[in-house]
């Protein structure tokens, strides 16, 4: 008994992707939306070229190792190196799609024989850079690389990622604000800066769908006219070809 | 465990690149007793773990002066070349000091542990600053201090570490 059939009478509704003939229902992604979208927005940040002040010499260009991009926090045996930028979870928001969710029509087929993706609501969430530097300068030339990697495309403010493991879907960051800590810490060679970031994204699923051919179907449809009681049928010529 | 000066490139501390100054790493001698190392932890942050916490340092020979131990006294090459191990007249011989108030720009100044070879060879380089200043034990001929583990260590051949991809 596939999954559809074990809960078709506990939901209220028809079942998305309840198809006929029956399909194995498409595995859910290992990871989700979010994870997927900061995934993309650290190797992002990885390509960003950051500017260090090296007086006398001209700034010293620099990139931050992607393995010391962190979308959480690590287990105990990940040693901090310098710099590190570790994304830390925020409010989340759940947007829905109005009254209903409808399928991505483009996407049949795409990612699967006989499916489409589902988009289902809208994931928002204020997540924070947490920025781990050594020296205020590299802290400062970290802040501001970061701030200039935001705004990279002239259509619209922020940044816009393609989540290629995630239906292609497209995920949105805007940087709403930053924070530079000092505290004792600081005098200790670990200095901080943390960059509220808004990300949205599309949470989707892969479902079955079957497409209706409108080959032979006949479209009928009655017009009745105040005084004219006489209905107009068939459409010649037809709507559907 | 050394006494280890450094100098940036640039006007001030964390401003170009940091470089051990010629002369500018002392071994303390003989080795001091350092106790309390269990009270280093490694503390857990976003970033990863962080070694934090202090140790108490004792039996300091007396032949290095508090000016020496708190960073003030810079060396240079010819007297690290004479005096270490300290003599008795090394005392007397400390070079010019810039300020008796503070380490002046872009000087930076760090104590440094090391295992003493017995272990992991090379072993790795421990950073600290004084927490409390050195002060000379009543009960012996001796100086004592707190020392705290500061970011971030070198790497075990003496180079710096860091995160950095450089961009050709």
């Amino acid at each position: 008994m596939g999954l559809l059939d074990s809960i078709r009478k506990m939901v209220a509704g028809t079942l998305w992707g309840d198809v006929t003939p029956a399909l194995p229902v498409p595995a859910p992604l290992p990871l989700d939306a979010r994870l997927q979208a900061i995934a993309a927005l650290l190797d992002y940040v990885a390509k960003i070229e950051f500017s260090v002040d090296n007086s006398p010499a001209p700034p010293r260009r620099f990139r931050i190792r992607r393995q010391n991009l962190l979308d959480e926090w690590p287990d105990d045996m990940k040693d901090m190196v310098f710099p590190t930028i570790a994304v830390e979870p925020g409010d989340v928001a759940i947007i829905a799609r109005g009254l209903t969710n409808s399928i991505d029509e483009s996407t049949i087929d795409q990612f699967g024989l006989g499916t489409a993706v589902l988009p289902l609501h809208e994931h928002q969430e204020r997540i924070v850079l947490h920025v781990w530097a050594t020296t205020r300068y590299q802290r400062a030339a970290i802040v501001a690389g970061l701030e200039g990697a935001f705004d990279p495309d002239e259509e619209m403010s922020g940044v816009r990622l393609v989540l290629p493991n995630y239906f292609g879907q497209v995920a949105r960051f805007t940087l709403e604000g930053n924070q530079r800590v000092d505290d004792p810490d600081s005098a200790r060679r670990r200095r901080t800066a943390r960059l509220i970031v808004r990300m949205e994204v599309d949470v989707c699923r892969l479902v079955n769908v079957e497409e209706l051919p409108p080959e032979g179907a006949t479209t009928e449809i009655e017009v009745v006219t105040k005084g004219d009681p006489t209905p107009v049928t068939p459409l010649d010529p037809p709507l559907v070809p | 465990m050394s006494l280890v000066w450094t100098k940036w490139t640039g006007h001030e501390r964390g401003q170009g690149t940091e470089r051990e100054i010629p002369g500018g790493r002392i071994e303390i001698l003989p080795t001091p007793q350092v106790t309390n190392l269990d009270a280093g932890i490694y503390s857990l942050m976003s970033g990863g773990a962080i070694p934090v916490g202090s140790v108490r340092v004792k039996r300091i020979s007396t032949l290095y002066t508090m000016d020496q131990l708190v960073g003030l006294a810079i060396p240079t090459d010819e007297f690290t070349e004479e005096n270490n191990p300290p003599r008795r007249s090394s005392a007397r011989e400390q070079p010019p000091k810039p300020s008796v108030t503070d380490l002046p720009q872009p000087f930076d100044f760090h104590w440094e542990i090391r295992e003493d070879g017995r272990g992991d060879d090379p072993s790795p380089r421990w950073r600290f600053r004084l927490l409390s200043w050195p002060w000379r034990h009543a009960g012996g001929v001796e100086w004592q201090a707190m020392l705290e583990r500061v970011s971030d260590d070198d790497a075990r051949d003496g180079s710096p570490t860091s995160g950095f991809d450089p961009v050709p």
